[in-house]
């Protein structure tokens, strides 16, 4: 574990991890943190493109969007029950993941795990996972998720491409 | 050596390996919740959630062989049976958990000194996952688990 990196299992909770949103994606639920979302958009304005990512908005200039499967690979197209696109914040900008649906949970009803060892990809960006009822989700942030992202081989400059919101 | 217990469990796909009698200590005889987490190995997809630990599921025989007997599904059904094996890194270390997919229920076994062999060249793919190896008559060459390095760290298939 990196010096600055925090553990999920024996640090306190901070004030950033104890509202979280779940994002649905198919069979897959993602949770970051609540505040990294800056605010909901419908997908019909979206379109994805072979190679880049794909742009959502009317009213704002640029805004890159992701549509990632439950394995987190980049989708090239948009599946039917992907109804909302949640508009991710993070230093330096702003990028959209496509979901199905966005809930609020809060860090009390979850009881982390960590990845299994045997299963931890080395640049996976799933941190913890939590157990709710029948549910199991990856808890993760938008850096991580931006990280990840970078790394797919349809970035060649190994950058995310963010957009800036219109004030 | 004296005569001493063991599991023989009866792998997917027809293979065979042995555990010690207190390594396997449970068998899930009911259809457990599975849960897929992105980017793991194919031949570990799924989690199971059993008593209050998420335990790793893994298919053996997809991960020793690369072959990849059926494709994982959301619910287990009663296809296969899954067993719990416990293993600790080091003496005095915490227990951890794993679980192994199989085909038919697990026998209990007495192996002696006698029926030690050698890793046969068939079964040099296990090697990296097994500490030693016997001969069990209706068989053959049995590799015996090696716990920790089969639970502690991912290889490939990604």
């Amino acid at each position: 574990m990196m010096d600055n990196e925090r553990d999920f299992f024996t640090d306190r909770p901070t004030e950033d991890e104890l509202h979280f949103a779940a994002l649905t994606l198919g069979g897959l639920a993602l949770l970051v943190p609540q505040n990294e979302v800056h605010t909901l958009e419908t997908v019909q304005d979206v379109e994805l493109t072979d190679g880049d990512p794909g742009q959502c908005g009317s009213e704002v200039p640029w805004l890159p969007v992701y549509c990632l499967s439950v394995q987190l690979e980049a989708l090239r197209a948009i599946p039917d029950e992907c109804r909302i696109c949640v508009l991710l914040e993070l230093e330096g900008g702003y990028f959209g993941l496509l979901c199905n649906e966005v809930t609020a949970i809060q860090h009390s009803q979850l009881r982390l795990h960590g990845v299994p060892a045997c299963m931890r990809f080395p640049y996976t960006p799933v941190r913890a996972l939590g157990a709710l009822e029948d549910q199991l989700l990856c808890v993760t942030s938008s850096t991580d998720l931006a990280n990840f992202i970078a790394s797919q081989r349809y970035l060649p400059t190994g950058r995310l491409k963010l957009g800036k919101v219109a004030a | 050596m004296s005569a001493c217990t063991a599991w023989l469990l009866n792998l997917r796909g027809g293979m065979s390996a042995a555990v010690g009698e207190f390594e396997l200590i449970h068998i899930i005889p009911f259809s457990p919740l599975l849960f897929e987490v992105p980017l793991s190995p194919r031949y570990c997809r799924n989690v199971v959630l059993w008593r209050d630990h998420l335990v790793p599921l893994m298919d053996l025989t997809a991960r020793v062989t690369n072959r990849v007997i059926e494709q994982a599904v959301p619910i287990a059904g009663m296809k296969y049976l899954v067993g719990i094996v416990a293993h600790q890194d080091r003496a005095g270390g915490d227990v951890q958990y794993g679980a192994l997919s199989m085909d038919k229920p697990p026998v209990h076994i007495q192996v002696d000194a006698g029926q030690a062999c050698d890793l046969p060249a068939s079964l040099q793919d296990w090697r990296r996952v097994t500490i030693s190896c016997f001969e069990q008559p209706g068989y053959g060459s049995v590799p015996v688990l090696d716990l920790p390095a089969l639970f502690t760290r991912p290889e490939t298939g990604f």
